[in-house]
């Protein structure tokens, strides 16, 4: 463990993490926008290629393009919690860095315009 | 063998007809689509870390790798369904070229048959002679040449859409970092990721000279001799299949046949393959063998080997026949082998006395 200074903006950090949330919340949102025109139309009967189960080639194709399609799927709502969980992470370091934490050894030197200089242990968590 | 092999020009036409690659490209906008949202965050993510970084000078080695780690993701991603999007854009494209290429030569063959066998009350038959024409004739024999042409059109097409397919790609492996309870992050490694083990790079379409597309060049033209043979009413010659003869054939294809001319609507795409004006065969050529020995001349007709004229030579029939019978006997024939007489045969000697 090694002794570190820090200058935290908290109100930039708290700033940071409601940004962070409401990408999540635009990620989602846009997402759901996008994911449809990747997909098979819901209304159609057939895939829109190789439907019939003799173009056993094409079906092959079919398969992966469904896998990369499933595959982005997934990742659009795992960066969308990513960047919620970024924004609850940087919310709360702010909220730490706000409290005298005397528990970890914070030395405030100033709390002048939430501006707070400080020496925390490195590696926490 | 083939994977279209068992099946005719009819079944392949089937086949292909419940294709959508008006679909396709919507989808392959929709892949547009998403690598501009990915563009867009990793955008975002960027300025977010810039933030952080002026915000917390220190030790925030957590948040920031996380952020750099999303960068990465965002990027790499992005990345992926750009070439995504080319490239099932190109197998609509291919999709959409069979589908004319079919169409096409099933017109010919429907036009073919009917000539061969045309409707009762199109047929010419004199009044004295009865004729029968078209009725006993094997359809499936006449279409022979068609199917071929049909899974030539296939294998081809497919060849090519498969090689497109390889480069269509997962996106990278991620799982959200883990939050610690006093809201440090604890940074997760990438699962896979676009430069996993055993991934190539993203064929791109800057990258890749194939697949360019651009606006309004269309499909590759193909075009040819039409049905050779036939003529303007259809003609189908002798009865002996579609006649053939004449056509160019499908470029790459090792049964030659009719040669279909498919303007294709999909325009838009323009690359190095789409741009030859024969799809090539994706398979190896078809082996031929000789078997016949051609005839190897070793004179000039009316000379002889050496080039000297050669000199005809009459000899009457009486004087041969004289001479014949001034002949010396034969001598005494081998005890063990009473036929043979060590004299050459002489034709005509058996018809003398």
């Amino acid at each position: 463990m090694s002794e570190g200074r820090t200058e935290v903006d908290i109100t930039a950090l708290r700033s940071i993490g409601g940004d962070l949330i409401k990408a999540a919340e635009n990620l989602r949102t846009d997402a759901a926008e996008v994911l449809p025109g990747l997909a098979e139309d819901p209304e159609a009967r057939w895939r829109s290629y190789a439907a019939d189960e003799r173009n056993v080639p094409g079906q092959l194709v079919s398969r992966s393009h469904e896998a990369a399609v499933e595959s982005v799927t997934a990742l659009l709502g795992n960066l969308a919690a990513a960047l919620e969980s970024l924004g609850q992470a940087a919310d709360l370091a702010a909220t730490d860095f706000s409290q005298t934490d005397s528990d970890i050894g914070v030395d405030v030197d100033s709390v002048d315009s939430e501006v707070v200089e400080i020496a925390i242990p490195q590696n926490r968590g | 063998m083939g994977d279209f092999d068992r099946y005719g020009l009819p079944e392949l036409c089937e086949m292909v007809e419940v294709d959508r690659p008006e679909d396709m490209r919507r989808q392959s906008d929709g892949w547009a689509a998403a690598a501009d949202l990915l563009d867009d965050r990793a955008a975002i993510v960027t300025g977010m870390r810039a933030r952080l970084r002026r915000a917390w000078s220190g030790p925030a080695d957590g948040q920031l790798s996380a952020l750099d780690q999303l960068m990465t993701v965002l990027t790499d991603a992005a990345e992926i369904a750009r070439s995504n999007r080319t490239i099932w854009y190109g197998i609509a494209h291919y999709v959409d070229y069979t589908q004319d290429q079919l169409a096409d030569l099933r017109r010919q063959w429907l036009v073919a048959r009917d000539s061969t066998a045309p409707p009762a009350d199109q047929r010419y038959v004199p009044d004295d002679i009865a004729v029968t024409v078209g009725d006993d004739t094997d359809e499936a024999y006449l279409r022979s040449s068609y199917d071929q042409v049909a899974r030539d059109i296939m294998d081809a097409a497919t060849g090519h859409i498969a090689q497109l397919a390889e480069g269509l790609r997962d996106m990278p492996g991620y799982l959200p970092p883990q939050q610690g309870r006093d809201g440090m992050i604890l940074p997760v490694p990438i699962n896979g990721g676009a430069s996993a083990p055993g991934m190539g790079a993203p064929p791109s379409s800057e990258d890749d000279p194939e697949l360019q597309y651009g606006p309004g060049n269309g499909a590759p033209p193909v075009t040819g001799a039409g049905m050779g043979g036939m003529n303007g009413m259809g003609g189908m010659g002798s009865g002996s299949g579609p006649v053939l003869s004449g056509a160019t054939g499908l470029p790459g294809s090792p049964s030659g046949g009719p040669v279909v001319s498919a303007p294709v609507a999909s325009g838009g795409y323009t690359s190095s393959v789409l741009g030859s004006t024969a799809i090539p065969s994706p398979g190896p050529r078809r082996a031929q063998y000789i078997t016949r020995t051609p005839k190897v001349s070793t004179a000039t007709p009316g000379k002889g080997v050496i080039g000297t004229p050669r000199r005809s030579v009459v000899v009457p029939v009486e004087y041969d026949v004289e001479r014949l019978r001034r002949r010396e006997k034969p001598r005494q024939a081998d005890e063990d082998n009473p036929w043979e007489t060590g004299d050459p045969t002489v034709p005509g000697v058996i018809s003398g006395r």
